[in-house]
C-alpha cells in the first residue's frame, strides 16, 4: 500500500509521539491491548448474544441495561462491537502477516537475484504497485462475496508489493556495508547474508513498517465493510456497524455512529502511536 | 625461484555513468611477495590503494591481471576462487566492518560459520582466536559498540585470522588509534607473523608505522606503483621524485628539518594528458619527455625497481 514507509521519513501527524517515544510506545502498545481483550476477552464478563435481537428495545440509547445502546433490531451494540472487533482486528494482524511472508522473501531475493531476474521481479512489481489496491479490493469483493479468511488473503495479496520493494531497497542499501562485504569474504552465500545480515540490518524497519500496515489494513476492511464488501451481515464488523449507524443517521441514533466510529478511530490512532514512538526510537539511535 | 605469490599486471577500471570512458582506478600493478614476507604499501588517499585490497581478495574483480599463488592462478572472478580463506583481509573501518546486532563471539567466528562449524565449536574457536590477539573472554558477549576502538581492530584481527590465512591484508591497521595503540597494534601483529609464515600486505599511507614491519615497500600514486624497494633503501635513498617528496613530507622529528614540499594534488595530475607521467605535473625534475611517456617500472639495483625516465641518484634525493 501507499503508505508504507521506509524509515526516515515521518508521518506528520502524532508529532509529538516523535518527541517523546517511549509514553508513544507505552500508550500505543496499551491500547491496542485493550482493544484485542474488549474484543476477545469482553464476552466472558459481558455474555449477551451479538445476535441476540431484543424485540422492545429497538433503537435505544446507551442505558443501564444497554450500555451502548441497540440497533434497529434490537441487538446490542456492545456486544456487536466485540463481536466485531474480533475480524477486524484479525483481519488487520493477519493480512500484515500475510503481506510480510510474501513480500519480505520478494524483496530479498530481488536484491540479491543476478541481473535479468532482479529485472523481471522488478517489472511485475511495478505492474502490481500501478494498480490501485483499494479499487482492486472493491473489484474483488463485488464480483464475490468474501467470508473472513478470504478478506485477510485480499488484504495481504493487495499489501505486499509495496512492502517488497521497500525490502528490496533497504537489503541494497545494506549489501554495501562493509561488514557484509566482509561477509562475502568468510565465504558466506547469498542466501545466509540475507539471512544472518540483512534481515538484522532492516529489523527494525520491519517491525515499524508493521504497524502501520496493521493500522492501514483494519482501515481498509472497516471501509470496505462500510461499503457492504468486506464481512457481511449479519456478522458484525466495526465498518458494518458504522454503515448500520449511517444509513440510521437521519433518524438521530448518534450511538450507532459513535462507538463503531471511536473503536476504529482507537485502532488506528494505536498503531500510529506505535509506529510513531518505534521510529523516533529507532532514529534516535 | 618462483616467488609465493605473484600479482602481475593488476589493474581495476570503475565504469563511469553513461557509457564514459572508464576510470582507472588500478593500473599495471606487478609485485611478488614471499611466505613469512611484510611488503608495506604506501600511497596518498586515493592513489587505489584500497581497491587494490579489494582486488586482491575478489571483492572488487580486477579488470586486468593475474594473481598466482605457489604457481597456480587465483586471479579473482576467473571460475572458483582457488585462494577462498588463503587470502584474508582486515578493513580499514573496523566498526563498520561488524554487524551492529551480532555479539562480539559471533563476530570472530563468522568465518567458521560459513565453513560449516557447528555452534559450540565455533564458540569454544572464537576463545582462543581472541586470547590470541590478547583480549579476555569476557568480550564474547559485548557488542561491537560496547568495546574501545583498539578492541575492535583487535577483533578484526582475530576474525581475520579464524581461517588461518596465508596472507593477511592490513588495510589502515594502526588508522584512528592514539600513537600508544599504534605501537601495540604494530608489536601484537609481528607477534602473530613470529614463526608462523604469515605474510603481510600492509597497507597505509604512515610511511612511519609501515617502515616498522615491511622489509620491502611499495609506493603507489594515481593507481600505479612508482618505486618497490627494500625499506632500508627505499627510506635513504628514494629513486622516484614522489617517493622522496613523501619522505620529506615525514614530521621533522622522525626525518630532520626540511623546507617545504610541493604537495602533490591528484586532481590536477589526473588532467595529464593519458600518455605522460602521471607525478610530472608536481615533479620538479620533469623534462619534455614525461610529458609524452609513461615510464614503466624499471627494476634496477637489486630489488629496487622505480618509474621514471630520471630517477633520482643512488644515495639521497637530488638538489
Amino acid at each position: 500500500m501507499s503508505s508504507v514507509i521506509p524509515l526516515g521519513r515521518t508521518r506528520g501527524v502524532f508529532a509529538s509521539a516523535q518527541a517523546r517515544p517511549t509514553l508513544a510506545i507505552g500508550l500505543g502498545l496499551g491500547l491496542f491491548v485493550l482493544l484485542l481483550v474488549f474484543a476477545w476477552l469482553g464476552p466472558i464478563i459481558y455474555p449477551i448474544g451479538a445476535q441476540a435481537i431484543h424485540v422492545h428495545h429497538i433503537l435505544t440509547p446507551p442505558s443501564a441495561r444497554f450500555p451502548l445502546g441497540t440497533d434497529d433490531l434490537g441487538r446490542d451494540l456492545l456486544a456487536r462491537l466485540m463481536a466485531g472487533g474480533r475480524p477486524t482486528l484479525a483481519a488487520g494482524l493477519a493480512g500484515t502477516a500475510l503481506a510480510f511472508a510474501i513480500g519480505v522473501p520478494y524483496g530479498l531475493l530481488a536484491a540479491l537475484a543476478p541481473a535479468w531476474l532482479e529485472g523481471l521481479l522488478m517489472r511485475i512489481l511495478d505492474a502490481l504497485l500501478a494498480v490501485p489496491g483499494l479499487v482492486l479490493m472493491m473489484f474483488v469483493a463485488a464480483l464475490i462475496p468474501l467470508g473472513v479468511v478470504s478478506l485477510i488473503g485480499l488484504l495481504g495479496l493487495v499489501a505486499w508489493p509495496g512492502l517488497a520493494r521497500i525490502v528490496r531497497n533497504e537489503a541494497l542499501a545494506a549489501r554495501e556495508r562493509d561488514y557484509v562485504q566482509a561477509a562475502r569474504l568468510f565465504g558466506a552465500g547469498p542466501f545466509a547474508i540475507a539471512r544472518v545480515h540483512l534481515l538484522r540490518a532492516m529489523a527494525p524497519m520491519l517491525v515499524v513498517n508493521a504497524t502501520f500496515l496493521t493500522a492501514d489494513l483494519i482501515l481498509a476492511l472497516s471501509g470496505l465493510s462500510f461499503l457492504g464488501l468486506g464481512i457481511q451481515p449479519p456478522h458484525p464488523s466495526w465498518g458494518g456497524l458504522l454503515n448500520t449507524g449511517a444509513q440510521l443517521a437521519v433518524i438521530g441514533p448518534w450511538w450507532l455512529i459513535v462507538f463503531p466510529g471511536l473503536a476504529i478511530f482507537l485502532a488506528i490512532l494505536a498503531m500510529n502511536l506505535l509506529g510513531q514512538g518505534l521510529l523516533a526510537r529507532l532514529e534516535n539511535r | 625461484m618462483r616467488p609465493w605469490l605473484e600479482v602481475t599486471g593488476l589493474g581495476v577500471d570503475f565504469p563511469k555513468a553513461r557509457g564514459r570512458r572508464a576510470l582507472a582506478a588500478v593500473s599495471d600493478v606487478d609485485f611478488t611477495l614471499a611466505r613469512g614476507e611484510t611488503l608495506g604499501l604506501v600511497g596518498e588517499s586515493g592513489s587505489g590503494k584500497s581497491t587494490l585490497a579489494r582486488a586482491l581478495v575478489g571483492l572488487i574483480p580486477p579488470t586486468r591481471g593475474q594473481v598466482r599463488l605457489d604457481g597456480v592462478d587465483v586471479t579473482p572472478g576467473k571460475g572458483q576462487d582457488g585462494a577462498r580463506g588463503r587470502l584474508q583481509m582486515v578493513f580499514q573501518d573496523a566498526e563498520g566492518a561488524m554487524n551492529p546486532r551480532l555479539r562480539v563471539g559471533a563476530i570472530v567466528a563468522e568465518p567458521l560459520r560459513w565453513r560449516g562449524m557447528g555452534r559450540s565449536a565455533r564458540a569454544h574457536e572464537a576463545e582462543t582466536l581472541l586470547a590470541r590477539v590478547g583480549l579476555p573472554r569476557d568480550l564474547m558477549t559485548r557488542f561491537p559498540r560496547e568495546i574501545s576502538g583498539g578492541q575492535r581492530q583487535r577483533v578484526a584481527l582475530a576474525r581475520a585470522m579464524a581461517t588461518a590465512p596465508e596472507l593477511l591484508i592490513l588495510d589502515e591497521p594502526t588508522s584512528g588509534l592514539d600513537v600508544s595503540l599504534q605501537a601495540r597494534t604494530l608489536n601484537l601483529l609481528r607477534a602473530l607473523q613470529e614463526g608462523s609464515g604469515l605474510s603481510y600486505l600492509l597497507i597505509s599511507h604512515d610511511l612511519g608505522s609501515v617502515a616498522y614491519l615491511a622489509a620491502r615497500i611499495a609506493v603507489m600514486y594515481l593507481g600505479r606503483l612508482v618505486e618497490t624497494a627494500p625499506t632500508e633503501a627505499l627510506i635513504t635513498s628514494p629513486r622516484h621524485p614522489y617517493t622522496a617528496a613523501l619522505l620529506a613530507a615525514l614530521p621533522p622529528l622522525v626525518r630532520g628539518a626540511h623546507g617545504p614540499v610541493a604537495a602533490a594534488r591528484p586532481d590536477k595530475a589526473a588532467g595529464a594528458g593519458p600518455g605522460g607521467c602521471a607525478y610530472q605535473p608536481h615533479c620538479p625534475y620533469a623534462q619534455a619527455r614525461c610529458h609524452t611517456h609513461r615510464p614503466p617500472l624499471t627494476p634496477g639495483r637489486p630489488a629496487h625497481a622505480v618509474a621514471c625516465h630520471y630517477p633520482l641518484p643512488p644515495g639521497g634525493p637530488g638538489p
